[in-house]
């Protein structure tokens, strides 16, 4: 059922099994997978079904460190989250990911990739996609001459596998509304959790922007509202109650990782090259979803190297001397079209007869190659743009904090210091020279790297994935949730986010994210079972 | 001895004086090898397929005389025995193999920017010089 919490005629003080703060991937996927409980549902969502400049202003807050990222655009704050603007890449972390931490030292993953597959598996139908492959093999249509770098021993072609995107907003909307155990409530902010001091967490206080205040108790509650969001409900919620659950290590807020990105190196072929599979936007599955294709460095050579794992998409240029002779010729013909069309009578706008006559005159030579088909106008490139995302290490300098301005609920709003530093920069430059050498031993190319590495954050960009702020780990000192996703220290409150995740690998993160939220929920099953 | 004449013989001296000192002075000059040097253009195929050969060749060789440089030539075994071949195609293959060979090894640079092999940067040096 969906119900608007600016509604009087509701009771301002409620009682469920379970609270989700959030209605994005993370709490529709979570509300979803314990709906067949019978568990009695609240799944709180500050905004309605549409945008809402108000209700999107919450989330503006301040920006320092590398400032080419945003709070207010980054996400949206309505049903669906911040997946109504998602791009829709979907893979899951690698092995490797989850075998070693990061490479500063600080704790990990407490569990290997296997202990997500099964989730990793469900996550797919929420985000639309089909077979759990991501086997390059496997792709319709495709055969090793496809792909470039096929017997290197440190480059590999990864898959990621395009969702529609899935908008999980008007996706599940439905499904929410029909259900008799989830109670959507939207309009409904939160703006304090009751934490008693032995960590048992037994309501939540909302109020919307009308004014209308709330109060939802559950025996379980799960902050779902995106990686910085839930970052700033517990900070601001730990400081106006003089608490500090989960942040025994200090590191509540610490952490902050996105994947930074951008061009990493030009790769000079030694021959124009045909259309490769990473180029082309046509290959699918065997399942018939859409998938595109990347280099990575092998795990054995992330090992070996001690590097950071990174992707490369491969971006043609065509070689400028065929383009601009491809460009004269098509001028050329624009200008007989033209003044074809004139003589018969057919112009479509302002005709100039001497503009398309000089056109069709100054380009004679180039339409006369066109037509002798000596003009190649096959999608061959003479180089590759490499353009990375990569991992960052978590490190303390990377934070959300709080401002002291405050949100029109009286909330501070967020500050968030972006800071990758140098050895993410140097892992990216050393993974692009194992491309390099690769591709000199493959006689591909030589590869030139870009010219901004030696910039303040070397001209880098955010993929906008707000994540580890709350990252996981066994001890408390080490992390701000426990394995299960529960916030150190407490007794029932929960994290799904991609904020719990210790280490990110290369991976886009909203398939990870999702397959959190249903392990979590089969936690939570089996709390409740019990 | 008219002052015509002291000036002509003055001049002469001077002269002699300072082809002396001239060919004095170039036994401290570096003096390539003239075989060597007539064939490193033969290894010139390198070049063309990295796209800045003077800038690479400029880095490479900052610092560093031409004889280490024609010593580094002569540790690279293809490099040495292409020189020695007549036949353009039959070179061309060899020292692509070298280069090959480079980076199968991992004996890469990053120069100005460019992954290139130590055997194109060593021939980039000679040849920018």
């Amino acid at each position: 059922m969906i119900r608007d919490g600016r509604n009087g005629t509701f009771p301002e003080a409620l009682d469920y099994d379970l609270v989700i703060v959030g209605a994005g991937p993370a709490g529709i996927t979570m509300a979803l997978e314990l709906e067949a409980t019978g568990l009695r549902i609240a799944l709180l969502e500050s905004g309605g079904e549409e945008y809402d400049d108000a209700t999107q202003d919450l989330y503006d807050g301040r920006i320092t460190g590398l400032d080419r990222t945003d709070l207010l655009t980054s996400r949206l704050r309505f049903l669906g989250g911040t997946s109504n603007h998602w791009g829709g890449h979907c893979l899951p972390l690698d092995p490797i990911d989850f075998e070693r931490g990061p490479l500063n030292g600080m704790s990990g993953w407490p569990f290997p990739r296997t202990a997500l597959e099964d989730a990793y598996r469900r996550a797919h139908t929420y985000c639309d996609l089909g077979d759990f492959d991501y086997d390059p093999a496997t792709s319709v249509g495709t055969g090793p001459d496809d792909f470039l770098l096929t017997d290197s021993e440190a480059v590999d072609t990864a898959v990621v596998q395009q969702s529609a995107p899935t908008r999980f907003g008007p996706k599940y909307a439905a499904a929410l509304r029909r259900s008799e155990t989830i109670d959507l409530w939207l309009w409904t902010n939160v703006i304090d959790i009751e934490i008693t001091a032995d960590g048992e967490a037994r309501s939540v206080d909302t109020r919307t922007l009308t004014g209308m205040p709330r109060r939802f108790a559950a025996r379980q509650l799960v902050l779902a509202c995106g990686g910085i969001e839930t970052t700033r409900l517990m900070m601001v919620n730990n400081r106006r109650n003089g608490q500090s659950f989960g942040d025994a290590g200090g590191l509540l807020g610490r952490c902050f990782m996105d994947h930074v990105e951008g061009g990493a190196a030009f790769l000079w072929l030694d021959r124009p090259t045909p259309q490769k599979a990473y180029w082309r936007d046509d290959i699918a599955g065997p399942d018939g979803v859409t998938r595109s294709f990347v280099w990575r460095i092998s795990e054995d050579v992330l090992r070996r190297d001690g590097l950071a794992n990174a992707q490369f998409y491969l971006i043609p240029f065509a070689d400028p001397a065929a383009r601009a002779r491809e460009r004269e010729a098509n001028r050329g013909w624009r200008g007989l079209k033209d003044m074809a069309k004139w003589v018969l009578g057919r112009s479509e706008y302002d005709f100039s007869f001497s503009d398309s006559y000089c056109q069709a005159v100054t380009h004679a030579d180039a339409v006369a190659l066109d037509a002798l088909g000596l003009i190649d106008r096959s999608e061959t490139a003479t180089r590759l743009l490499l353009r990375y995302e990569a991992e960052q290490q978590p490190e303390r300098g990377s934070y959300v904090g709080l401002t002291d301005d405050l949100d029109a609920l009286g909330m501070p709003r967020s500050h968030l210091h972006w800071s990758p530093g140098a050895a993410d920069r140097d892992s990216i430059i050393a993974a692009a020279r194992l491309i390099g050498i690769e591709a000199g031993a493959a006689d591909l190319g030589r590869l030139e790297l870009e010219d901004h590495f030696d910039q303040p954050y070397w001209d880098a960009n955010t993929a906008w994935h707000h994540l580890g702020s709350t990252r996981m780990a066994a001890s408390p000192t080490s992390g701000v949730v426990d394995p299960d996703c529960r916030v150190h220290g407490t007794q029932n409150l929960f994290i799904a986010s991609g904020s719990v995740m210790p280490s990110i690998g290369r991976a886009n993160p909203t398939l990870t994210i999702v397959a959190l939220s249903i392990r979590l929920a089969d936690h939570l099953k089996a709390l409740n079972a019990t | 001895m008219s002052s015509r004449r002291a000036f002509l013989v003055s001049l002469a001296g001077l002269c002699g004086l300072g082809v002396a000192g001239a060919l004095g002075s170039l036994r401290y000059c570096a003096r390539r090898s003239t075989a060597t040097a007539a064939r490193l253009d033969r290894l010139d195929v390198a070049l063309e397929r990295i796209h800045a050969p003077r800038t690479i060749g400029r880095a490479y060789r900052a610092g560093m005389d031409e004889p280490s440089l024609l010593a580094q030539l002569a540790e690279k075994p293809g490099l040495a025995s292409a020189m020695e071949i007549d036949c353009p195609a039959t070179r061309s293959v060899a020292i692509a193999e070298q280069i090959r060979s480079d980076f199968r090894d991992g004996d890469v640079r990053i120069e100005g920017r460019w992954v290139v092999s130590r055997s194109e940067c060593i021939i980039a040096a000679l040849r920018s010089a």
